[in-house]
């Protein structure tokens, strides 16, 4: 199966996320880590969680390496996400709400 | 839903964004591209209101709703794309759409036309099209209401 090789799904977060420059991102509901990729790179920091824990260990043994320096993984909820208060620049529910 | 909402209004610092990229409400199409044209030749559907797809994300709407209305954020941009999964035989699209799509159905007949039209033209394309919206939204501080 090939996901979106038209391109609009990358199209359209780059309209809506215009600038991520030095912005902390948490991404609800990363999966595979599909949607990371595609503006992991331009963000300053990213934390993204899922709670199948498979789907974490998947996107971390694929990672790319460029990415593994500023992209956190984590299995939970936004429930079970313990972050205090003000912590984020942009909260991404990606095909998860 | 709409606690997750209220979740992601409160780590968010004042700056910052919401964004809620997902399926609309409409159902995705199983769709064969031909030299003619595109032909659509069934839909994703429910297997109930409970579990499915389209009922889900109808739901997603209405939280997203309430949470503008309690005065958690503000609209500030919207857009929709179609998303496009592309398969080689309906066989492939029949997997993914078991073992992918909770509570989701896709009818026998449709596939099996959709196998005849792809057998009919060298070259068809085969597809699952879904309606994407994503929207960004502000947080709104003033109200400071709560559940």
């Amino acid at each position: 199966m090939r996901l979106d090789p038209e391109g609009h799904e990358t199209a359209a977060l780059h309209q809506l996320l215009p600038d991520l420059r030095g912005r902390r991102v948490l991404e609800v509901g990363c999966g595979d880590g599909r949607l990371t990729r595609r503006y992991a790179d331009r963000a300053g920091s990213v934390l993204a969680i899922d709670p199948d824990p498979a789907a974490i260990a998947a996107f971390s043994g694929e990672i790319p390496s460029t990415l593994r320096r500023h992209v956190e993984l984590r299995t939970g909820t936004i429930v079970t996400l313990g972050e205090p208060d003000g912590s984020f620049d942009v909260v991404l529910f990606a095909w998860s709400l | 839903m709409v606690d997750a909402l209220q979740r992601a209004h409160r780590w968010l610092r004042p700056t910052g964004y919401l964004v809620d990229v997902r399926p609309t409400a409409e159902p995705a199409h199983l769709e064969v591209l031909l030299a003619a044209g595109i032909v659509s030749v069934g839909r994703v559907s429910d297997v109930n209101d409970l579990v499915g797809p389209n009922a889900r994300h109808a739901r997603a709407d209405v939280a997203l709703a309430a949470a503008v209305a309690r005065g958690w954020f503000v609209r500030e941009e919207h857009c929709e794309f179609s998303f496009h999964r592309h398969a080689d035989t309906v066989e492939e699209i029949r997997d993914h759409i078991r073992g992918k799509w909770m509570g989701a159905a896709l009818d026998e007949q449709s596939l099996q036309r959709a196998a005849a039209l792809q057998l009919s033209e060298a070259g068809a394309g085969l597809w699952v099209r879904e309606q994407v919206g994503i929207a960004r939204l502000g947080p709104c501080r003033k109200t400071g209401a709560t559940l």
